[in-house]
């Protein structure tokens, strides 16, 4: 449930539209992809993943790719801040199976829907399988 | 013989906080075996309850997954590095 004293969390309206424009092109199967943030701690890039499973209702990111991506950021002096994923035909909050696969309690879930005009995107995280949701700020330029 | 393992952020506070650490063994049952008895906290994370690999974690020597090569019995050189990588998944 939304935690009311959870502080807001900044996001740059570029980011957004990079995750709303990915969950468009896979549509009706659910996108699923990384963000990294730089060593300030702020977000600052959209990496699509390929979702194995090409699935409406499931996805898996392909692990050749996490492993690349991951390398590539440790190298890159940047860290996996958040995790995205769409959901083509409900409501952008974690499912059942998001939070018993949530394997990342530190970085931010985010999930997005096209059932909205414009597309929502929200912003989790999952710990012990409590989900606390965070207000999301989107600004306007970086 | 030791190999560097590469621990993952969310099983970092199972590991005493470390990101990376050396590791003795032959292959990657020993290697995981090790870890395990040194930090016991990280069985529940890795495997189920007959003792497998987790589905959802994967493990890498240097770039190759594992499960490409002989799962847990693949074998290890002097300066291996084992990545140890959960999974991202879920639903709608
Ligand atoms: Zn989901």
């Amino acid at each position: 449930m939304t935690n009311e004293s959870s502080a807001p969390v900044f996001f740059s309206r570029a980011l957004y539209q990079s995750i709303v424009d990915h969950a468009h092109s896979v549509h009706p199967e659910e996108c699923c992809g990384l963000v990294a943030s730089d060593q300030t701690g702020t977000p600052v890039r959209v990496i699509p993943m390929t979702n194995i499973l090409h699935s409406p209702v499931r996805y898996q990111m392909d692990p050749v790719e996490q492993f690349s991506v991951g390398k590539s950021l440790r190298l890159e002096g940047m860290s996996l801040w958040g995790i995205y994923h769409s959901h083509p035909i409900s409501e952008p909050y974690p499912s059942v199976v998001d939070i018993n696969l949530a394997y990342y309690p530190d970085v931010f879930y985010l999930l997005t829907s096209p059932v909205t005009t414009p597309p929502s995107l929200r912003i989790f995280q999952i710990k012990d399988s409590k989900v606390t949701e965070f207000p999301l700020i989107l600004k306007e330029v970086d | 013989m030791s190999v560097l393992v590469r621990i993952p952020t969310p099983l970092r506070p199972l590991a005493g906080g470390q990101s990376e650490l050396s590791e003795e063994g032959q292959s990657v049952k020993e290697i995981l075996d090790n870890l395990i008895s040194r930090f016991p906290a990280m069985r529940e994370r890795m495997m189920d309850e007959s003792g497998e690999l987790r589905r959802f974690i994967n493990i890498y020597v240097n770039e190759e997954d594992i499960r490409f090569r002989e799962g847990v019995s693949t074998p290890l050189s002097s300066g291996d590095e084992v990545s140890i990588i959960p999974a991202i998944a879920g639903g709608a």
